[in-house]
């Protein structure tokens, strides 16, 4: 690592209306150096980044890069300066191929006497892919392959476009263990040419595994950079919390009664096949494996947002068919998404609203539904408290709140719907380390009290941390079963990988 | 050092409380940018009053309001099926027909005023009804599929009237259109009883709540437990209901039913919707808006009227009127942004 600085942010302000996300923040980033940025949701990462990248225009403060002050107006002067980033939404255009996408904005390059060459185009994007031995098809299109290959597609993007310094948030949100490790790899790869990268995470380990430096961020203010190696995890955890964190995994006692759901032979064709489990009264039932496996497919028939083509499911010993969500919703199912952006919020509606979607019947009055807004908003006020929500108001639109906070707010949607049943998939995907124990400890206290939960998660540490029995899922097939007790990482990492 | 980071925090809730008060007068500009066609049509009205002698009396206001009640009331509906994340551009010519209908129930058949206006109901519903069908069934953009049976709908109308407007119409509806009630006309009765309703039906009520989350993402309401397809079929009924009263204030106002009277319906209605504040891409709706966007259109052409110019002109207002109230839409944020770094800097 050099010691050349390539960025440096001092004194940063920005608001918002009614919020002050960034309050005087510094930031310093060194040649070939990644870089790990980490702080509680709606600390203001992404808007550090954004007022970088010239998304947003900062209030106050100055930003240097390669020696020179910036300002820049659009992101496109910081691309042309040298700076590119991948957001934690993906920006990609659905209709075109990863070769268009990676190379939109750059086609200048492959223009002869006016005229856009394709096939040179295509070639340099096999050559990239080659390069950081990915196996995507170049004229793949983007809408039809998965959220790790978009992510990779990205990076690439940013590569090709001969990127000085590269701003990553939260990359691997939506990537499994392996996909993570292909990102690490060409992160090494760009950090040994002397390219820097801007690494935004709330998992650790990732921190301590690939950065050399870590900046922590707390409510707008910054907190400190140290060298990762001279920290330890709980060092990292505390600077980020602000106090000692008891245990990321509280699991407690449940009293585990009869079956209340069972799920037999349940097959999509193309999807998954044979899926056999039950899920008994006070029990987690975790679902690990790849993305891709089948796990959220599986779950999407459960809720009735698609049809199984075989199979029965019982719930209370009933055989049931549910052929939509509200079918689902009235059995007493409840399911957080993965999709947060597809199947999750409504951009435009306030979070208040957004919260009681699923369960406004129980603040309406019999006859015209009209809505008790008081009982509606005491319920929100005392559910953004629970789940630790960080708003200035609860009529603020949902889309103005931080990706950890919005997904909070999609946790209180279902959690208000008090479930018999509780579908969660990825549900801490992009949440802090504070609020992901603090939504471990509320799971355990619903099970206590007689809910019962589908856990679906990528991360192995909470699936073994959390659920009382797995399945883990390969392929389409449920190819294995096991106890808490029995559970361990290289067991279930056998099954996932096969 | 846990403690220094403590205290930190507290510094910044400070801080922001400080920040919120220096936030005052952008709320000011917020509220300005998200009630901006009532701060145009302030702005217009204070113009006209000062350019026109004539402009500022009961009789012309009141006359300005009647003419607006039309669209109005067309416009009302229109704003929750745009909320919802519906288009239709088939109202307009739905309503002619049913103009048309209403016309020949009464002169042809002498039909009884409640029958006629069952039947009126009942094709502006099925109308309404038929276009949601073909959307929801295989899954069509409404705006090309309402194109289609707007044609279908006039091409009907052409054939029962035959090619002629039809004149002669009974007392009850030329009262509809033209009549008063303690000196106010019926119809700005009947345009602010819907503007009430329709208030009250999106902020109130589940029904309200469900259909601009529809709008805004089907995926999420459909997730959330939403019946989209009743919920799409509710709204359509009752945007049937809107159509055909529009259908009858035009019919009565005019004392006949006129071939022509909803060439421009649609275009008109969807400007005023979105001046009002009602984005066309589903998830809000504003019927106060609404109310004052169909007032404002109205107040272009009276004032104009007044001040004795031509009337090609009215269209090339209108169209200017609409540019204004988009950008500020679109660029609301940005402006607030560019206003807040500009004092900021003046600040230093
Ligand atoms: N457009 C906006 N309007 C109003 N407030 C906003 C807007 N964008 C962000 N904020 C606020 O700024 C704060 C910082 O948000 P930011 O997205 O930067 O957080 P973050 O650190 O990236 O969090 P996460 O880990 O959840 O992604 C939050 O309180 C958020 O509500
Ligand atoms: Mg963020």
């Amino acid at each position: 690592m050099t010691n050349q600085v390539i960025l440096s942010v001092e004194g940063v302000s920005k608001s918002f209306l009614g919020t002050k996300a960034l309050n005087k923040v510094s930031l310093e980033v060194c040649e070939g150096e990644v870089h790990g940025v980490i702080g509680e949701n709606g600390a203001g990462k992404s808007t550090l980044m954004n007022t970088i990248f010239g998304s947003l225009q900062r209030d106050e403060g100055t930003i240097r890069f390669m020696g020179e002050e910036v300002n820049f107006k659009y992101p496109a002067d910081a691309l042309k300066a040298g700076i590119s980033m991948i957001h934690q939404e993906t920006s990609l255009v659905q209709q075109f191929t990863a070769s268009e996408n990676i190379w939109l904005g750059m086609e200048d390059r492959f223009v002869k006497n006016g005229v856009l060459d394709n096939g040179a185009r295509d070639e340099a994007t096999k050559k990239l892919f080659e390069e950081y031995d990915l196996s995507i098809r170049h004229n793949a299109v983007v809408s039809q392959i998965s959220m790790a290959a978009c992510q990779m597609i990205e990076v690439i993007r940013a590569v090709a476009g001969n990127a000085k310094l590269i701003i990553m948030d939260e990359p691997t949100s939506s990537l499994s263990e392996n996909e993570v490790g292909v990102l690490f790899r060409i992160i090494r790869k760009l950090t040994s040419q002397g390219v820097a990268i801007i690494y935004i995470s709330h998992k650790i380990e990732e921190i301590q595994e690939i950065c050399d430096r870590v900046s922590v961020y707390r409510d707008g203010n910054y907190i400190g950079t140290r060298p990762v190696a001279d920290v330890d995890r709980n060092q990292i955890v505390s600077m980020v919390v602000g106090r000692e964190l008891t245990s990321l995994f509280p699991k407690a006692e449940a009293e585990i009664g009869d079956t209340v759901l069972e799920v037999k032979n349940l097959t999509r064709y193309g999807k998954f096949r044979d899926v056999s489990f039950t899920l008994r009264k006070g029990e987690i039932l975790g679902f690990a494996g790849l993305e891709g496996a089948g796990r959220s497919e599986v779950a999407s028939c459960i809720f009735g947002i698609d049809q199984a083509d075989e199979g029965e499911i019982l719930i209370n010993g009933k055989k049931v068919s549910i052929k939509s969500p509200s079918e689902a919703v009235e059995l007493g199912i409840g399911m957080v998404t993965e999709d947060r952006l597809r199947r999750g919020i409504i951009a435009q509606m306030s979070v208040k609203h957004n919260m009681t979607m699923a369960r406004l019947k129980k603040f309406c009055g019999k006859g015209f539904g009209i809505i008790r807004e008081r009982e509606e908003t005491g319920a929100v006020d005392e559910m953004i408290k629970t789940v630790q929500i960080k708003v200035s108001d609860r009529n603020q639109r949902i889309d103005s709140l931080s990706g950890g906070n919005q997904q909070k707010v999609i946790i209180g949607r279902w959690i208000m719907t008090t479930p018999q049943i509780l579908i969660l998939d990825e549900p801490t995907r992009g949440i802090d380390v504070g609020s992901k124990s603090e939504i471990h400890r509320l799971m355990s206290s619903f099970v206590q009290q007689g809910m019962s939960i589908i856990l679906i998660s990528s991360e192995m540490p909470e699936v073994l941390g959390m659920a009382d029995r797995i399945v883990v899922m390969r392929e389409g097939r449920a190819v294995f079963t096991c106890d808490r007790e029995e559970a361990n990482q290289e067991l279930l990492g056998k099954y996932v990988l096969g | 050092m846990k403690e220094k980071n403590n205290e930190k925090v507290k510094g910044s809730s400070g801080a922001q409380a400080q920040g919120k008060r220096a936030l005052k007068g952008e709320a000011v500009v917020r509220f300005m940018l998200d009630n901006k066609a009532l701060i145009l049509l302030i702005v217009l009205f204070v113009a006209l009053s000062i350019a026109s002698p004539y402009f500022l009396t009961v009789r012309n206001l009141l006359n300005v309001v009647r003419q607006a009640c039309g669209l109005a009331i067309m416009g009302i509906g229109f704003t929750l099926l745009l909320g919802s994340g519906s288009m239709d551009l088939s109202v307009g010519n739905l309503m002619a027909l049913i103009g048309v209908s209403a016309a020949l129930l009464d002169t042809r058949l002498h039909a009884h005023p409640v029958l006629i206006i069952v039947i009126c109901l009942a094709i502006g519903i099925a109308g309404l009804c038929f276009n949601t069908f073909l959307v929801q069934k295989f899954q069509l953009p409404g705006f090309i599929l309402t194109l289609a049976t707007g044609y279908i709908f006039t091409g009907i109308m052409w054939l029962i009237s035959g090619g002629q407007s039809i004149a002669g119409i009974s007392e009850w509806m030329r009262f509809i259109g033209q009549g008063t009630l303690l000196g106010i006309p019926f119809q700005i009765y009947l345009m602010l009883l819907l503007a009430i309703l329709f208030t009250f039906l999106i902020r109130k009520t589940k029904f309200g709540r469900h259909s601009l989350a529809m709008g805004g993402n089907e995926n999420a309401a459909r997730v959330c437990g939403i019946n989209i397809t009743k919920g799409k079929f509710l709204i359509a009924t009752i945007m049937g209901a809107c159509v055909t009263v529009a259908a009858l204030v035009t019919t009565g106002r005019a004392s006949s039913a006129q071939l022509s009277a909803g060439s421009d319906t649609a275009m008109d209605t969807i400007a005023a919707v979105v001046i009002g504040g009602t984005p066309m891409n589903g998830g809000v709706a504003n019927v106060p808006g609404t109310v004052i966007g169909c007032l404002l259109i109205q107040l272009i052409s009276n004032g104009l009227n007044l001040l004795d110019v031509n009337s090609n002109w009215h269209k090339i207002a209108k169209g200017i009127i609409i540019i204004i109230a988009v950008i500020l839409d679109v660029q609301g944020t940005k402006i607030i942004d560019r206003l807040r770094v500009k004092s900021q800097e003046k600040n230093k």
